[in-house]
């Protein structure tokens, strides 16, 4: 279970990138956060990891507070980010071998590897080619055959289907719901507000650092979520 | 985790172009300066043989040497040779320029011509030895290695992947020190051996008893002085974000460290305690000596006039009992005034030499400040081509002078006469045998310093290299513990 309590983060320069987020995203739901850029998506998934340091708040996972304890909730927690990117001169096998060490998994076998590959979706020959080679569609395969590898009950993406062709997004999200149905909490930020609806048992909208809506699905159901979207722009935009 | 994070690092290390590039280089350099300073050792050798049996044979001669005033300037006999150090293949140091000999005379020391004069090249831009290699080659790689190891990496997005994971910050950057530095013991390890190899085929092995105990203290240091470029390396990457800027600073760092710093201290030191030039002391002395020349003709005239002789035919005594008496006396002022002669020469020496170690003292201290001139001053202390070599010779040879002073330089046996046709000495055997033969005289040997009081004297750059790691190292830490990965 992932939790924002009060998470809020203002930067040096003054900058206020989240403004007390309250979140609660459950074992087996997906939540896609919406919003334009520098609304606070990317800043909300640093605090999950520890890249950044909240300036007030808590961001928990499973229980663990990550500020108190990051090694602890990172080992409850997977990242996928927009661009996945990995050691260029390794290959895809040897890359998921340093990975899922880092994880604290050294369990696993070459035929472990492969079969992760073969379930992203990731082409034979490219088993043991070199990553710099790669498509962004192939690293964000990869980047998923990590996260899966790790099996972490948490998951967090960064817009990770943002520049991916048609058929090799609707196969990124096809392997989320997997991981969903495995029972995995999962926060996903994008702009892409046709699967957010498919996809998300709960879409929230942020603006300026704030959550300023969350729908469910079935609230979803029969609205136009990119109307709803714009609304919400400009009537922040407006009041503000 | 650490290694595995240094398992990965050397792995990609390995693969890049840099490290292949200078890899190369340092390994064609170290055995090929190991060849070329072998044979550069062997011409420093063949000299200083030729030397010592020129003193060779006045030992075996059972002649004495000629004493007080008449003593020869360039007596073979009255030589303190040095031999070359074995070691300065690897480092050549002070080994070509310090003196192939002291030559010891009534006057006082007289440094004779350096053992090795370098006519290729390497005297306008310095030898290429295993001290180069390691200092400027493999210490270029060190800080190559290190530059993008944090910025690189955030840079590449290959950072946030990391720490997405479960692993301490602090785990991670020593993950990149081990792996950096095990990369880096790669070429100095395999240029090391086949160096060995190079010396052993040419029949010059430096694989016994002190030479082995200062070989592996030659190499600790350069591990030492490796470390601390990479720790610097990790710790600029680690307060920059774009591994640009890290390599224009590093690079900055590292011509000043390895270039500027060593030979910009010498330059200020002598801003800051100026020495004269050797022709202006050599001019002062000449003028100090003016007035004690002045004087000994004064007194030479006032006995010859106290002779009842006139002063218009001095020095051409024709009767021999006169000339006996004349001469007499004339040793007696003559052996006085050398004296006074050298003690002058002396003084405005040592005090040329003492400006000249405090200058040189200065230099070192601010070179220091860089670790390639401690590792500089390091592998010289191993290898016995060093400062320190320059010092305890000149502090013994300036013993062994004053030795001699006492045996034969201040026993004017015997007297000159002068005639219209010239000098002759005029001794009996008697007072020959006041002077010992030159086999009978102390010799000067030095033998090489004990393995432990080379680690002694090299202890301080061992200390502040060791210093400079730790201290780089937990500025890294702290820095990528704090270090934004957004």
């Amino acid at each position: 279970m992932l939790e924002a309590r009060d998470l809020t983060k203002r930067y040096e320069d003054g900058v206020l990138a989240l403004d007390h987020l309250n979140l609660t995203v459950d074992n087996g739901e997906i939540f896609c956060l919406l919003g334009a850029n520098g609304a606070g998506k990317t800043t909300t998934i640093n605090l999950f990891f520890d890249f950044i340091q909240p300036t007030s708040g808590r961001a928990v996972i499973d229980g663990i507070e990550v500020a108190a304890d990051p090694i602890e909730a990172k080992k409850r927690a997977s990242y996928v980010s927009e661009n996945v990117m990995l050691y260029g001169n390794f290959t895809a096998r040897q890359n998921l071998d340093f990975f899922t060490r880092l994880a604290g998994r050294g369990d696993l076998s070459r035929e472990d590897y492969y079969m992760v590959l073969r379930r992203v979706g990731l082409q034979e020959r490219a088993f043991e080619q070199r990553v710099k080679s790669f498509s962004k569609g192939m690293r964000q395969k990869l980047g998923i055959a990590i996260a899966i590898l790790k099996e972490a009950p948490n998951v967090l993406l960064d817009e990770p289907t943002s520049g991916l062709d048609p058929k090799a997004g609707a196969d990124f999200m096809e392997l989320l719901l997997e991981l969903k149905d495995e029972g995995k909490a999962i926060i996903m930020s994008t702009h892409d507000i046709f699967r957010a609806k498919a996809h998300a048992d709960r879409v929230g909208i942020m603006k300026e650092g704030r959550l300023v809506m969350v729908r469910t699905r079935e609230e979803l159901t029969g609205e136009d979520l990119e109307r709803l979207y714009l609304e919400y722009m400009q009537v922040e935009t407006h009041a503000a | 985790m650490i290694w595995l994070i240094a398992r990965r690092e050397i792995a990609d290390h390995l693969q890049s172009v840099r490290f292949v590039a200078l890899c190369l280089l340092a390994l064609v350099l170290m055995p090929l300066g190991a060849y070329v300073n072998t044979e550069s050792y062997r011409s420093r050798q063949a000299y200083h043989e030729v030397l010592r049996e020129a003193t060779q044979e006045a030992m075996e001669s059972g002649r004495r040497p000629v004493s007080g005033f008449r003593a020869r300037p360039d007596d073979p006999g009255l030589r303190a040779l040095r031999p070359p150090a074995p070691l300065s293949i690897l480092a050549v140091g002070h080994d070509g320029s310090l003196p192939a000999y002291w030559q010891l005379t009534i006057e006082g020391v007289v440094p004779g011509p350096p053992l090795g004069r370098s006519e290729g090249l390497a005297g306008l831009i310095g030898e290429v030895d295993f001290l180069f290699v390691v200092q400027v080659i493999l210490g270029l790689l060190a800080v190559l290695l290190a530059f993008d190891a944090v910025s690189g990496e955030k840079e590449r997005g290959t950072l946030r992947a990391v720490l997405a994971h479960p692993v301490p910050r602090i785990q991670v950057i020593l993950g990149k020190f081990v792996g950096g530095l095990v990369t880096l013991f790669l070429p100095l390890l395999l240029g090391t051996i086949a160096s060995l190899l190079v010396l052993q085929i040419m029949g010059q092995t430096l694989l016994t008893g002190q030479a082995l105990g200062r070989l592996a203290l030659f190499v600790g240091g350069a591990g030492l002085y490796l470390s601390a470029l990479l720790a610097l390396g990790l710790a600029v990457s680690a307060v920059t974000h774009r591994q640009r800027t890290s390599l224009v600073l590093l690079l900055v760092i590292w011509v000043t460290l390895v270039l500027v710093l060593p030979r910009g201290a010498a330059l200020v030191a002598a801003a800051v305690r100026p020495v004269e030039p050797h022709q202006v002391t050599e001019r002062r002395i000449e003028t100090a000596l003016e007035p004690i020349e002045a004087e000994r003709r004064q007194r030479l005239e006032a006995a010859w006039v106290a002779e009842g002789q006139d002063p218009e035919a001095i020095f051409t005594p024709a009767d021999p009992e006169l000339r006996a008496r004349y001469g007499a006396k004339r040793q007696e002022i003559d052996a006085e005034l050398f004296r006074r002669r050298r003690d002058v020469i002396r003084d405005i020496e040592s005090e040329r030499r003492r400006r000249l170690d405090s200058q040189r003292g200065l230099a070192a201290g601010i070179a220091r400040l860089s670790p390639a001139a401690s590792f500089g001053f390091l592998a010289t202390e191993a290898t016995g081509t060093g400062d320190a070599i320059r010092h305890r010779w000149e502090e013994r040879v300036a013993g062994h002078q004053r030795q001699l002073e006492g045996l034969v330089f201040d026993r004017a046996v015997g007297f000159e006469v002068w005639t219209e046709h010239g000098s002759a000495s005029s001794t009996s055997d008697e007072d020959e045998e006041q002077i010992p033969t030159y086999a009978e005289l102390p010799r000067l040997e030095i033998e090489p310093r004990s393995f432990g009081a080379v680690v002694r004297a090299a202890f301080p750059d061992l200390a502040w290299l060791t210093l400079f790691n730790l201290v780089a190292l937990v500025f890294a830490a702290v820095a990528f513990l704090r270090y934004d990965v957004r």
